[in-house]
This record gives structure tokens, C-alpha cells and sequence, in this order.
């Protein structure tokens, strides 16, 4: 018996492994990343929060004359529009666009990929438009179609209606909002459950109909059950994302009345009267930002628990499609309807009003087309300068994050150290900061540290830059793939830690890296809230451009300058598709 | 040559360290074939991760062609890429964005001082070679066959010249026919080299057939080791009996000397006049070897022999070259034993089984 339990092998767990090969070159550059990495994320925040608690307004948060003070909390936390109209607000804004938007998004990921819908394939490329081109673009495109007095769809309504006046749809209100908010959110949600579809293991169900289930009872006990983690998660994402817009609740939220969080702050910012007050806008965003981390860490645990069930493989599977029988063309329609207000439409509208200006569509109007906005346009050096400074800080950026992201990837996955996990979860926590915080933070951060970064396109990269989770997700589940014999095998070949990392970690990863990359490019090009928190002479870029454009009244400059965006976007977006099916990805 | 001194290692763990080698020594001679073979979690891995320098040891001394490389107590820590050594890994590690002739040439081009193109060229045509893969240099490291690879693997760890071969279960991924093949193959191309070479697996017939030394591993411990033919002929302990074939154990004890070196033997249930070498002093507990192969199946009972248990055939498996049959003994254990495939042989026949030969193993009753 005593041999019997000495054959019981003491295992230590198989994880448990040595940081192998680091030698000097690889601590300084693993120091090195990670030190990028926490101040890229801390440093900002952590002013932030200083400035919450500096005062008086007069006085820039570490000017010599500010001190320590609670006079911003108290102002911001007794005054009762905190309560009466940010907090019911945003949570109406937020709650009833996430709402409507995870419903049409779920009913079309479901439709698109476990039914028989026809054309699934063009559905799948149309639906994603709005999540490629900058949320303000669509904005201006929703206006200009129900806006309460020309807006097209308004105007056509109308005439089918035979009455006359403003109406019936009136997109400055709430209601508006929501609805605009909820088309825009769509394709995010619609990705996210199209690949936790396409994730689920169909011999799943088909084991629950061998062992003698009713599809009802299969659907009831089996699919809900598993794929209940992959619904939640993706919930939480676009509540998280909804709580940070900004564009929407600044074109349509602010004639509606509408009063988010984020207006809020750039309102305390550029206040009708006075001085920019610094420490009141921090004050506004704590809680906020407190509320979009718990979101996150909740997400965290969904996640986990979701990756606990065997259907995360993460492998695609060929799907059972159900027959829609005469249900096809009611679905169609469902579709159709969604593609044509999230894309089409959109697209038509402001590629007219660019060439025509805005006015209602008829074929009269036609002969008064003309391309004097575009030449306009092509005229102002101010368009150049935003077109090089969105393409530079985008692109710089998404370098940035990408190669950071991606060492700390490796540095959480490959070393066991103390603090692992919470560098981990805090470099996640980047995803939970919303971006008008985000912007907010790294203001006050390069007001006071004086590196003349202020007002200029460095100040956007570093900004641009603390979405480190990005890749850091990529990378990691990158290099997951990859054996890690397939660096010890390096090291045992007489490669140092740099070399190893450049010949082989380095190009097996270069799919994850460039996915990374068009990621964060067409991230970067799509950002508005962060360059117009940081606006200065010389760092517009065109999603800014273009809402000074639309806030100047010049509608067929605005339509010009949007569509110009979007032809910009697309072409990327094409390429890069290409390219990363090259890449195997 | 290697030396590996009281290597200890421990890895932290929830409730402390977990220690997973106790203070293991051996030594393999220049040009020599060793195997640590045993169970998983015996540690046998971690050991050759030690030498290699992919793990740290806790405490102990690695010494590979005569220089420490490890020696914790001292502080002296060569990192894995300075040790002279090449390794086949488990998963062959073949990098799959670099075609053969650069994945063999990898080690050669990251050496410093800068290996000239012309002396990589040969040097990896010639390995390449030898591993019979030279017609397949320009081939894409993902299109290869698990043989192939294998082949890699062994030509990227050998290009360098290393002091030292490791190989960590180098035939485990592959299918039960292609395993047998590419085991000669394997034994013949190292042994063709002279390397060096430590072979970790947890697969007996591997061990035996690659390596000239064998330490069997369990539990952080080196149990026994010797030849292939010492360990299988003379297991010192039950476990190794056991790991190594489904051979018979039974209990008993020694009854009385009868000779030098030789004793009856006590076994439970078992009336027979059972007698076996061993040393061991009358009353010492021991467990008594017996294997398939050496139990004579006969339907009648054999003349005056020794070691005659008589039984009745539990259970018949047909398997082609052997019948395996279950036998019950009299009012005690159940045996294992093999006979020809044309023996008259039926479930519930009345037979008697004798042990041509058996091993004893005092029990450790501490």
C-alpha cells in the first residue's frame, strides 16, 4: 500500500514554469513596456483624481495659488442637477439604447447565422457599416433625415400623409436619441453574437436531441444555458460603450435637451460663462468612471465563468441553419429595414447633400449639382492638415498600442510575478475608462507636466494610446496558440531573449499584431470625444473638423467632408480584410 | 558528459513549495545513451528542463562536458542559449514560418561570433543529410509529417555540435506503427554521432531501446537504475514491476532459507512448494514478481517441479500471436499469463501454472 501511495505522483501544476531566457536585454525591455504600459493608463488618472480635489477655479489644478479642496465635490455632489437630470439621464440614454440595440442586434446575428436568410454574406458587410465610419458622420446623416422640419424621411412622410409643419418624427428628443444611439451600437453587439453563434458546439444540442429532447426543451435547457455567457458578455460591452458617447448626445442630446455625463463634462469645460472649471469636470467624471470599471470587473467574472464551458474553443463550426419557411420575407424586411436606416440611407443622404446641398430629392434638383463644396473643401488647408493629423495619429497610435499591448501580452502570459493578475486586470481596465474621461485625464496630466505637448498631435498619440487592452487581448490570445516550446526550442538553439522575441515570436504573431493594428486604425480615425477634448490650433483631425463644419451651418461642407471619410475608411477597411486573410487570420 | 548532483527542485505552491525532485544524482559517460523513464509527475521532465536551463534548480549541481552550469548553492546559473546543448522537444517546436533548411540553420545563425553563410549552408546540407532529410530543405515547416518533423527537430538540435542531446518524449507524438520505426532510426543516427544524449519518456519499450543506462523515476525519486536488462530482469521494487508490465504481484513472506541464495517462500493461499532466490532473512516481508511470460500454462499437472500453482481458468482473451488467460489459483491470487496461440485451452478448465522464474522484492515496511 505504501507504494501505492508513493506512485501517486506530488504534480506541481503544469503552469507553474520558469521564466525562461530573460536575461538583462529582456528585463529592460519587459521593465521597460510594462512601465509604458501603467503610466500610459495611471499617470492621467491619477491626475484626474488630484485635480477632483484642487481648487479654486481661478487657478489651473497645480498652479502655484491652487491647494487641496473638497469645495469641488461638495458643488458638484449638493447641486441637484446631478440628480435631477445627469444621473436619470444617462441612465435612460444608456439602459434604452442598449435595450433596443441588443434586441435588432441579436435578432440579425441570429437571422445571419442559424438561419437560411438569403445573401448572407452582403447582410453581414452592410450591417457592420456604421461600426466603420465615425459615429458624428452617421449623426449628421440621421439629422439630416429626421430632422423635425426637412429631414428627408420626415418630408416624404409628410407627403404620404398630406398633412404639412414639422414632424411626425422629431429626432431631438430622447426618444431620438435612443433610437439613433441603438442603430449605431447595432453592428457592435451584432459581432460580438454572431461569433458566440458561430462558437457553439452544434453536437451540443445535437447530444440533447439523441438523448430524446424536444428542439423546445433543447433550446430551453441546452443553448440558452451555454450560450447565456456569450449574451452577457457582450451586454455588458455595449453598455460600457453607450455610457461613453459622446457625438450622438452632442448633435442630437444637446436640442433635445438631453443632459449625459459626458455632455456634462465638456459643458463644465467650456462653461456659457467663465473660466473652464478643471476640478468640476473631474468631480463629474469620478463616479462615472468608478461606474464603467465595476461594469468591467463584472464583465470579468461573466467572462470567466463563461470560459469554464467547453464551447469557447473559439473554433467555428458548421451550424445547423433552420429553415425560415414564410417567415423569409418578414425577415428579409426586418433586415432591409435596419441595413437601410444604419447604411444606406445615411450614405445616399450625404453623398447628395455634398453635391447638391440639403435639399429634399427630386429630379429638378439634379441639374444644380455641382462639386463646389468638395473644391471648397480641397481649397482649406485646414482639411489637409486634419486629413495628415488623422491619419498620423492614427496610425502612430495603433503602432504604439499594438507593440506595447503586445509585450505586455507576452509578459502576462509567459512570467509568473508578483502583481500579475492585478496588472492584468489593470491594463484590462483601460476598456472600462470612457474615452471623455479618458480625454479629460490626459488634459490636466499635460497642463501641468510642462513638455509643450499641449495643443499639438503628440498630446492625441498619447492619448489615442491608453486602449492598451486592445492587443493586449490579441496578443494573448495569440500567443496562446502558439506552443511555448516554440520559444524554449530558440533558447535551446543558443538564441538570446531579443533574438528569439524578433525571429520567432515576432513574425508568428504578426496576424494578431496586424489585426491589432487595423483595429486600432480604424479606431483611431473613427475618434472624436478625445481630439475635441484636446482640440488646439494645429491638431484638428477630420471627425472634429467636420462637427465644426456642421456646427458652422454649412450642411453641403459637412456632407462633402463625411463623405470624403468615408470613402477614406472603406478602401482601409477592404484592404485590410484582404490582408489578414493572407495572413491566415 | 553530464552530471547532475542532488538536484533538488521545488516550485511555489498554493500551500508552500511543492517539491517534485528530492535530491536526484546521476552520471552519463561521454558518448552515452541515458533515459529517465517513468509515470508523469515523476519529475523526469523537470529534470531534463533543469539541465537544459529552462528551469532553475532549487539546490544541487549540473556539470554538462565539464563545466557547472548549475549550481545553486554557489549562484552559478548558465542561461539556457550559453549551454552547450540540443534539444528535441515533445512537440517538435518546429517553427512553422520558416521553411526546413531554416529552422535547421537557426541555431547556427543566431551563434556569436557570426557563423559565414558558406560554413551554414554545409553544415545544415550535411545534418540535413543525415537525418535523411536532405532532398527537403526548401519544404514549408507546416507541410511535413509527423516523422519528418521529427527528423527537424532532431537535425536543429544536433547542427550546433552540442555537448549534450535532450530529448523530452521525442516519440510520443507520433502513431504506434511510425513510433516503432523512427525509434531504431532514432537510436541508430545518435548512436551513428557519438552525442551524449538524455532521453526522457514515460514509454518502456522507448527506454529500452534508445538508452544504454535507465534510472526509473517516481515521485521526485530515481528508484532504480541500471541496463534495460537489470531493470526488467531484476526490478528492486514493486512499483518498477509494475510500471514496467502487467506483471503478477503477490504478497507473502519469506518462510526459511533453503540454500545460498535461495528460499521458500510463504505466499498467501498459495500450499505449493515455492521456492525463488533471495537473501533476504526468514520472515521478511516481500512481494513476489511474476511475468506473464514466464508462467507455463499446462492442463496437466507437471512432474516433480517446484513453484507449481494449481488453478482453474478465469477468463480466455484471444489476441492473434498469444492467448492471454486470467488464471484462479486455489484459494488465493489471480495470475496473468500468456500461452501459444494453439494451445487447447477453455474458460473454467482445471490447469497448473509454473514459474520458470520470479523475482522476489523485499517489501519496505517503514
Amino acid at each position: 500500500m505504501a507504494d501505492a501511495a508513493r506512485a501517486l505522483p506530488r504534480r506541481a501544476p503544469v503552469a507553474v514554469r520558469q521564466q525562461s531566457g530573460l536575461d538583462l536585454w529582456g528585463r529592460v525591455v519587459v521593465v521597460a513596456g510594462v512601465a509604458v504600459a501603467v503610466y500610459l493608463i495611471a499617470a492621467p488618472l491619477a491626475m484626474l483624481l488630484a485635480t477632483a480635489l484642487r481648487g479654486p477655479v481661478e487657478f489651473l489644478p497645480f498652479e502655484p495659488g491652487a491647494q487641496w479642496t473638497l469645495e469641488n465635490l461638495v458643488a458638484v455632489y449638493t447641486a441637484p442637477v446631478l440628480y435631477q437630470r445627469i444621473i436619470p439621464d444617462t441612465l435612460v440614454f444608456v439602459l434604452g439604447s442598449v435595450a433596443l440595440s441588443f434586441t435588432v442586434g441579436f435578432t440579425l446575428a441570429w437571422l445571419v447565422e442559424r438561419t437560411d436568410l438569403p445573401g448572407r454574406e452582403a447582410w453581414f458587410t452592410l450591417i457592420l457599416f456604421p461600426l466603420l465610419v465615425p459615429t458624428i458622420v452617421l449623426g449628421i446623416a440621421w439629422v439630416f433625415l429626421m430632422g423635425p422640419k426637412a429631414g428627408w424621411l420626415n418630408l416624404a412622410l409628410r407627403a404620404l400623409m398630406g398633412t404639412s409643419g414639422e414632424g411626425p418624427i422629431d429626432v431631438f428628443t430622447m426618444g431620438g436619441l435612443i433610437v439613433c444611439q441603438a442603430l449605431a451600437s447595432v453592428p457592435f453587439v451584432f459581432i460580438l453574437l454572431t461569433a458566440a453563434l458561430r462558437t457553439m458546439n452544434p453536437s451540443l444540442e445535437e447530444a440533447s436531441g439523441t438523448s430524446g429532447a424536444s428542439p423546445l426543451t433543447t433550446f430551453r435547457r441546452v443553448t440558452v444555458p451555454v450560450l447565456l455567457p456569450g449574451i452577457l458578455a457582450p451586454l455588458i460591452l455595449v453598455c460600457l460603450v453607450t455610457l461613453e458617447q459622446y457625438e450622438l448626445p452632442s448633435i442630437i442630446g444637446v436640442p433635445a435637451e438631453v443632459n449625459v455625463f459626458s455632455y456634462r463634462i465638456l459643458y463644465e469645460l467650456n462653461p456659457a460663462d467663465g473660466l473652464p472649471n478643471y476640478g468640476g469636470a473631474a468631480a463629474v467624471a469620478l463616479p462615472f468612471l468608478v461606474l464603467g470599471i465595476a461594469l468591467l470587473a463584472v464583465y470579468n467574472i461573466v467572462v470567466r465563468r463563461a470560459e469554464k464551458f467547453v464551447t469557447v474553443t473559439g473554433k467555428a463550426y458548421i451550424q445547423r441553419r433552420l429553415p425560415l419557411g414564410r417567415w423569409r420575407v418578414p425577415a428579409l424586411v426586418f433586415v432591409g429595414l435596419y441595413v437601410v436606416m444604419g447604411a444606406l440611407l445615411p450614405a445616399a443622404i450625404l453623398v447628395w447633400a455634398s453635391l447638391l446641398g440639403y435639399v429634399p430629392p427630386s429630379l429638378a434638383a439634379l441639374k444644380t449639382a455641382s462639386f463646389a463644396a468638395y473644391h471648397r473643401l480641397f481649397a482649406d488647408p485646414n482639411f489637409w492638415l486634419a486629413l495628415r493629423n488623422t491619419v498620423i495619429v492614427a496610425g502612430a497610435s495603433a503602432l504604439i498600442i499594438s507593440l506595447v499591448g503586445g509585450l505586455l501580452g507576452w509578459t502576462l502570459l509567459r512570467l509568473r510575478f508578483p502583481g500579475r493578475t492585478a496588472l492584468d486586470f489593470f491594463s484590462f481596465m483601460s476598456i472600462g475608462i470612457p474615452s471623455v474621461i479618458a480625454g479629460l485625464a490626459v488634459m490636466l496630466l499635460y497642463l501641468t507636466i510642462p513638455i509643450g505637448i499641449y495643443g499639438t498631435f503628440m498630446i492625441l498619440i498619447v492619448a489615442y494610446s491608453y486602449r492598451l487592452a486592445v492587443s493586449t487581448r490579441l496578443a494573448k490570445a495569440g500567443l496562446m496558440q502558439l506552443h511555448r516550446e516554440l520559444e524554449e526550442a530558440s533558447a535551446a538553439s543558443g538564441a538570446r531573449w531579443m533574438s528569439t522575441q524578433l525571429r520567432i515570436v515576432l513574425p508568428l504573431l504578426r496576424a494578431s499584431l496586424f489585426s491589432s493594428f487595423v483595429l486600432l486604425f480604424i479606431v483611431g480615425v473613427r475618434e472624436f470625444t478625445l481630439p475635441l477634448i484636446l482640440n488646439g490650433p494645429d491638431n484638428i483631425v477630420l471627425s472634429v473638423l467636420l462637427w465644426k463644419v456642421f456646427q458652422n451651418g454649412d450642411a453641403p461642407q459637412a456632407a462633402a467632408l463625411a463623405t470624403l471619410i468615408i470613402a477614406l475608411v472603406i478602401p482601409v477597411v477592404a484592404l485590410a480584410r484582404r490582408a489578414l486573410m493572407r495572413a491566415g487570420g | 558528459m553530464l552530471t547532475v548532483s542532488n538536484l533538488v527542485k521545488a516550485f511555489p505552491g498554493k500551500d508552500g513549495p511543492v517539491t517534485v525532485i528530492e535530491g536526484i544524482s546521476f552520471t552519463i559517460p561521454e558518448g552515452r545513451c541515458y533515459a529517465l523513464l517513468g509515470p508523469s509527475g515523476c519529475g523526469k521532465t523537470t529534470t531534463l528542463r533543469c539541465v537544459a536551463g529552462l528551469e532553475a534548480a532549487s539546490s544541487g549541481r549540473i556539470e554538462i562536458a565539464g563545466t557547472v552550469v548549475s549550481d545553486a548553492d554557489a549562484g552559478i546559473f548558465v542561461p539556457v542559449h550559453a549551454r552547450p546543448i540540443g534539444m528535441v522537444f515533445q512537440s517538435y517546436a518546429i517553427w512553422p514560418h520558416l521553411n526546413v533548411f531554416e529552422n535547421v540553420a537557426y541555431p547556427l545563425r543566431v551563434e556569436r561570433p557570426r557563423v559565414p553563410k558558406v560554413e551554414i549552408a554545409s553544415r545544415v546540407a550535411d545534418v540535413l543529410a543525415l537525418v535523411g532529410m536532405g532532398a527537403m530543405a526548401d519544404r514549408p515547416a507546416t507541410q511535413l509529417s509527423g516523422g519528418q518533423q521529427q527528423r527537424v527537430a532532431l537535425a536543429r538540435a544536433l547542427v550546433r555540435r552540442p555537448s549534450l542531446l535532450l530529448l523530452d518524449e521525442p516519440l510520443s507524438n507520433l502513431d504506434a506503427r511510425l513510433r516503432v520505426t523512427m525509434r531504431n532510426e532514432l537510436a541508430e543516427m545518435v548512436a551513428r554521432i557519438g552525442v551524449t544524449a538524455l532521453y526522457v519518456t514515460h514509454d518502456q519499450a522507448e527506454a529500452f531501446a534508445l538508452a544504454d543506462r535507465i534510472a526509473v523515476m517516481n515521485a521526485g525519486h530515481i528508484v532504480q537504475e541500471g541496463t534495460p536488462r537489470e531493470i526488467y530482469g531484476r526490478p528492486r521494487a514493486s512499483f518498477i514491476a509494475e510500471f514496467l508490465g502487467a506483471a503478477n504481484l503477490l504478497a507473502g513472506r519469506v518462510a526459511e532459507p533453503c540454500g545460498p541464495g535461495v528460499a521458500r517462500l510463504a505466499i498467501e493461499g498459495c500450499n505449493g512448494h515455492l521456492v525463488f532466490e533471495t537473501t533476504a532473512p526468514a520472515g521478511t516481508a516481500i512481494d513476489l514478481v511474476l511475468r506473464p511470460e514466464h508462467l507455463v500454462v499446462t492442463t496437466s499437472r507437471p512432474a516433480n517441479a517446484a513453484n507449481v500453482f494449481a488453478g482453474r481458468i478465469d477468463k480466455i482473451s484471444f489476441l492473434g500471436n498469444v492467448i492471454e488467460c486470467v488464471i484462479g489459483v486455489e484459494g488465493g491470487p489471480t495470475l496473468r499469463a500468456v500461452a501459444a496461440p494453439e494451445a487447447e485451452l477453455q474458460e473454467g478448465m482445471a490447469v497448473w501454472v509454473r514459474a520458470s522464474a520470479g523475482t522476489v522484492i523485499a517489501r519496505d515496511e517503514s
